[in-house]
């Protein structure tokens, strides 16, 4: 069950490409509805 | 002054907590990971990377549905295809990526925000192909279900032996 380098870069690329998009859509989310700006 | 809520802004009110809360619990665990990121040699280091970073998106994901599926019930909108509303109401009919897709394409378009995620690029590809290739590498003895109890404060999670 070992993630070899290889493989270990395409993961930590992709998971980082999908948290990205979902920061993006909350960044975009708080700067246009005022309530949930802190 | 109290402000008394109709049932469907109760709705979204409890929908955007638990979105808010769960955020910070998954957001929380990524950030403690890439602290010690210089260990990212280790295989477990690896794994749990992997696994934080799918609940964040499926986490993420399960809350953006809730909202959009009050969203989409209190007002039309007709841009939505019927594989996103599909998605708002039987996520289970879905792989993950497909889920992950179809549910910000609508977040998107209920929110009307823009730039949309670009799901036509060679990043997308190599995302689905990592969602398939991560989950099976770090799930395969142990099938992971998720419970998303109402308040999500509190995480749990059932394991049972694959």
């Amino acid at each position: 069950m070992d993630i070899p380098d290889e493989l270990w870069k395409h993961l930590y690329d992709a998971a980082g490409w999908l948290i990205a998009q979902h920061m993006d859509f909350l960044k975009l989310l708080i700067a246009k509805v005022p309530a949930l700006q802190p | 002054m109290t402000t008394s809520l109709s049932p469907a802004d109760q709705r979204m009110a409890a929908a955007f907590s638990n979105f808010i809360d769960l955020g910070y619990v998954l957001m929380s665990d990524i950030m403690e990971l890439t602290e010690t990121e210089s260990e990212s040699r280790s295989q477990s280091w690896r794994r749990n990377y992997i696994r934080a970073s799918i609940a964040l998106v499926e986490g993420f994901g399960h809350c953006l549905r809730e909202i959009c599926a009050v969203g989409c019930s209190a007002c039309s909108t007709p841009s939505i295809s019927p594989k996103e509303h599909q998605v708002l109401n039987a996520e289970n009919d879905f792989d993950t990526g497909e889920r992950i897709k179809l549910t910000l394409r609508v977040a998107y378009k209920l929110f009307e925000l823009q730039p949309a995620p670009n799901f036509a690029g060679r990043e997308w590809t190599q995302a689905r192909w990592a969602l398939r290739r991560g989950i099976d590498s770090c799930t395969r003895r142990l099938q992971l279900t998720w419970i998303f109890p109402m308040n999500f404060g509190s995480i749990s999670m059932t394991l049972r032996a694959g």
